[in-house]
């Protein structure tokens, strides 16, 4: 197990090596960011000294030089906007994201589960119907729009929560149950497909004869069965809430890591994006990783060589 | 039995305990004190909060420090923890500040005193004086990272003469140099000496009216009115300034009554918040001025026109056709939502350097296409316009208006950052651009000087170099006589307005969105100050 564990984390390291590489080649291709950082009335020679100064005057194989270089001891880079430490910047805002990705997979568990589940075992009937009618609208809204909806019922017409900002657990309700309604509508549809697969099998069948209740069978044996493989889609999404936070965290002016890369995208602030980038590939990758391990901890088939 | 059910019971509870702690864990570094946010998120009524005020700002400043910033929102926020080395009122004349006067020592006037306040301290009790000037004034011109060097150009030597005097020796009119100053902030020399540039940018210490008391990064910045202020004591005592980037979400605040101020109304808010009670606009002309830049260097292989056509702007004639041809009244009505006035030329008619004399044309099509054909486009031409992220509703005013004198203009909406490297780098035909314009020397030197001459006309995307505008320029900097530079500034003016190196548009209004009970005041540079407010009940 743990050569397997040390093997996964070299592919890793590979992975965040080519990603920095792809993002360094590709952030040098949207623009020129000398152009953002000195003010309109700047004469040429701030210009070329502004440049020089961020090594942006030198050939790119040679700011890629640096870059590993300095990469290998520890520091990715300096943010050009903010002429801080770039992974300083992305570690001060990496609670208020992780605040977000885990409200939102606490919200969606307690709703989509016991949703779906009720779906499963009330199969064809209305509150089937109305539940997966419900969780359509809930996969197809686009998020932003869902946002602003619900900025536009929550905040200004019933004045319960606020629109925008961090400050205390209910600024924290709008910004997570809009992306969570996605994963609300996507739970339910997932857990109740996968329980009415399970509900059909055999061994369900053979509880049931042993004279089980039909709570035990429902949540010992179903939902737990259930929830095995719902482990791994819980996992990986908690990574899609990571990337798609970007546009809530906008909108919301929340202060986390999504907002402060598109800020760096739109400034064209290189060492943020690259070091945005390398960041979300190790999240990922330690969040399959915790996947499977866990996948393999549930259940007694799986093993890793 | 029993004991399965307790189990998923129980499962439930422990994760709602753990959501709980989660939450509360991670969230009680972020909450903030409700008094000081008049709705708090609690929906209640807002308190009537009379000294407190919360200001809804378009970004947050990248550091506090005054020597590092660039943009117009982060001047504004630092100008209430600090000041400009020359004051000016709301109009823009200039007062006396943390400089009481300054007067010539030499006959040339090329040496002059500068007179320093008395009795001025920082936030931190240091003293005002030249000595921390002079500080000033090595920091930029030897410091990395400084983003205000442009502004101390022209001083080539500068000396202690007493506690509050310094004398400095230019090589450049003074008049240019207090233009500058007003975006040069002054800093405390002991404080930033004794604990480094890093801490002053997070937890600075200023001269203004306001003194720091919290900033995190991206949520709010939160400051206390300073007791010991040399100047009048504000209304408001206590300011929190909040980022909100997205538009929307910045009206949505201010409608909700979160903020009690946000900069930055966009066009199609206004009617909402005028219609909240509760809320209004307010408004007043604005120095920024909208304005058409084209290719004035290339015959050939010009990028926006089609493979193989002829650069057209070269004839001054289609220039004209041009200006002619755009209703701008119709743009500032229906576009604008009626905040604009039209243009003729780079300054507002509020600022220094304007011309009274020189007119805009009349909205003429029909001259228009006369203009055209004889320049040899009866037919017209075609042509891509490049306009930032933001404006398309302008631009896409422009094609209309110019397609119904011939000229097909294909519109390309860019992103500021893909815009900007663009047309520095020469890869634009057509552009639509925006000049603060709020110091005529810097109007002139960056948009219409030969292109990188002495370092100057960053701005001029179109290469238009011509040796009499470089001359009167060069002039009009250089005089020490007040009146012959209010002179040579009007006749570029008037040249600008006959020649059209550029085609001037619009002064774009400056719009706030407030509560009703709250007075403000915008400036002619954009700003709105706390320390210009009050409630006004």
């Amino acid at each position: 197990m743990l050569a397997y564990v040390l093997k996964r984390l070299i592919q890793t390291a590979v992975v965040v090596l080519i990603v920095a590489t792809l993002m360094f080649w590709l952030t040098r291709q949207t623009g020129d960011p000398v152009q953002m950082l000195l003010p309109a009335d700047a004469s040429t020679a701030e210009v070329a000294e502004m440049r020089q100064h961020l090594g942006l005057d030198q050939p790119l194989i040679v700011q890629y030089g640096r870059f590993l270089l300095s990469a290998a001891q520890g520091n990715l880079g300096v943010s050009y906007h903010y002429r801080e430490p770039a992974m300083k910047l992305i570690l001060e805002r990496l609670p208020a994201s992780l605040e977000l990705v885990v409200s939102t997979t606490v919200i969606s568990l307690l709703l989509g589960v016991p949703l779906g589940v009720l779906c499963a075992v009330h199969k064809g009937k209305l509150v089937d119907r109305l539940i997966l009618g419900a969780s359509l609208i809930g996969i197809s809204a686009p998020p932003f729009w869902v946002s602003l909806v619900m900025i536009l019922l929550f905040s200004l017409t019933l004045k319960w929560l606020p629109s925008s900002g961090r400050d205390g657990i209910l600024s924290l309700l709008l910004p997570a149950g809009s992306l969570a309604l996605y994963r609300i509508a996507f739970g339910v549809r997932i857990i109740r497909t996968g329980m009415l697969e399970i509900l059909s099998q055999n061994y369900i069948r053979t509880a049931r004869a042993k004279g089980l209740a039909e709570r035990v069978v429902t949540y010992k044996h179903a939902l737990r069965n259930t929830l095995v493989p719902f482990v791994t889609i819980v996992g990986l999404q908690m990574g899609a809430i990571l990337s798609g936070a970007v546009v809530t965290e906008s909108i919301f002016a929340w202060p986390g890591m999504g907002r402060l890369m598109i800020m760096a995208v739109e400034r064209l602030d290189f060492p943020v994006i690259i070091a945005y980038a390398m960041t979300v590939a190790v999240i990922f990758a330690f969040l399959n990783l915790a996947v499977d391990l866990t996948y393999a901890a549930l259940d007694p088939r799986v093993r890793y060589h | 039995m029993l004991g399965l059910r307790k189990r998923s019971r129980s499962i439930w509870v422990v994760a709602a305990i753990v959501f709980a702690m989660l939450v509360g864990a991670c969230t009680s570094g972020g909450k903030g004190s409700s008094a000081e946010q008049p709705a708090g998120g609690s929906g209640k009524e807002p308190a009537p909060a009379k000294t407190s005020i919360v200001l809804g700002m378009p970004s947050d400043p990248r550091t506090l420090d005054p020597h590092k910033i660039q943009d117009n929102t982060e001047w504004n926020i630092l100008y209430h923890l600090f000041e400009p080395l020359v004051a000016r009122d709301p109009e823009g004349e200039v007062i006396p500040g943390l400089l009481m006067g300054w007067e010539a020592a030499d006959t040339e006037k090329k040496v002059w005193r500068l007179k320093l306040r008395e009795g001025v301290t920082f936030h931190n009790g240091e003293p005002w004086t030249a000595e921390v000037l002079q500080y000033n004034f090595d920091r930029v011109l030897k410091e990395p990272d400084m983003t205000v060097k442009q502004y101390l150009q022209g001083i080539t030597q500068y000396k202690v003469i007493d506690q509050h005097t310094l004398e400095i020796t230019v090589d450049t009119p003074l008049s240019i140099l207090l233009n500058g100053f007003i975006q040069f902030a002054v800093v405390p020399k002991q404080y930033i000496e004794q604990n480094g540039a890093d801490k002053f940018g997070r937890e600075p210490v200023g001269s203004g009216p306001y003194k720091f008391v919290q900033w995190r990064k991206d949520e709010h910045l939160k400051l206390a009115a300073y007791d010991q202020y040399w100047g009048a004591k504000p209304a408001i005592q206590d300011v929190t300034i909040r980022p909100i980037p997205e538009p929307a979400s910045r009206v949505a605040a201010l409608v909700a009554g979160e903020v009690d101020l946000i900069r930055g109304v966009s066009i199609y808010d206004v009617d909402r918040v005028k219609q909240n009670a509760g809320t209004t606009v307010v408004s007043r002309g604005g120095p920024r001025m909208w304005h058409l830049k084209m290719d004035l260097f290339r015959e050939q292989g010009s990028p926006g026109f089609p493979a193989g056509q002829r650069n057209a702007f070269l004839d001054p004639q289609v220039r004209k056709a041009v200006y002619l041809a755009i209703n701008i009244d119709e743009i500032i009505q229906h576009s604008l939502n009626g905040f604009a006035i039209p243009a003729n030329q780079f300054q507002a008619p509020f600022i220094w350097g304007h011309n009274p004399n020189v007119q805009r044309p009349a909205y003429n099509p029909d001259e228009a296409k006369r203009l055209l054909a004889a320049a040899g486009y009866p037919n017209g031409f075609a042509v891509r316009l490049d306009v930032e992220e933001g404006w398309e509703h302008v631009g896409e005013a422009i094609v209309g208006h110019l397609d119904k004198v011939g000229i097909k203009v294909e519109l390309n909406v860019a992103p500021a950052s893909v815009y900007r490297t663009m047309t520095a780098k020469y890869e634009t035909s057509f552009a639509f651009g925006g000049w603060g314009a709020t110091l005529v020397n810097t109007s002139f030197d960056g948009n219409v000087y030969t292109a990188g001459k002495e370092g100057l006309g960053r701005a001029n995307y179109g290469k238009f170099s011509d040796p009499e505008f470089d001359r009167l320029t060069d002039e009009a900097r250089s005089t020490f006589d007040p009146d012959l530079q209010l002179e040579r500034y009007r006749a570029l003016q008037a040249k600008v307005a006959d020649q059209l190196p550029i085609i001037p548009l619009f002064h774009e209004g400056i719009v706030a969105g407030t509560r009703t009970d709250l007075a403000i005041v915008i400036r002619y540079n954009e700003h709105i100050y706390a320390q210009d407010m009050k409630f006004t009940k």
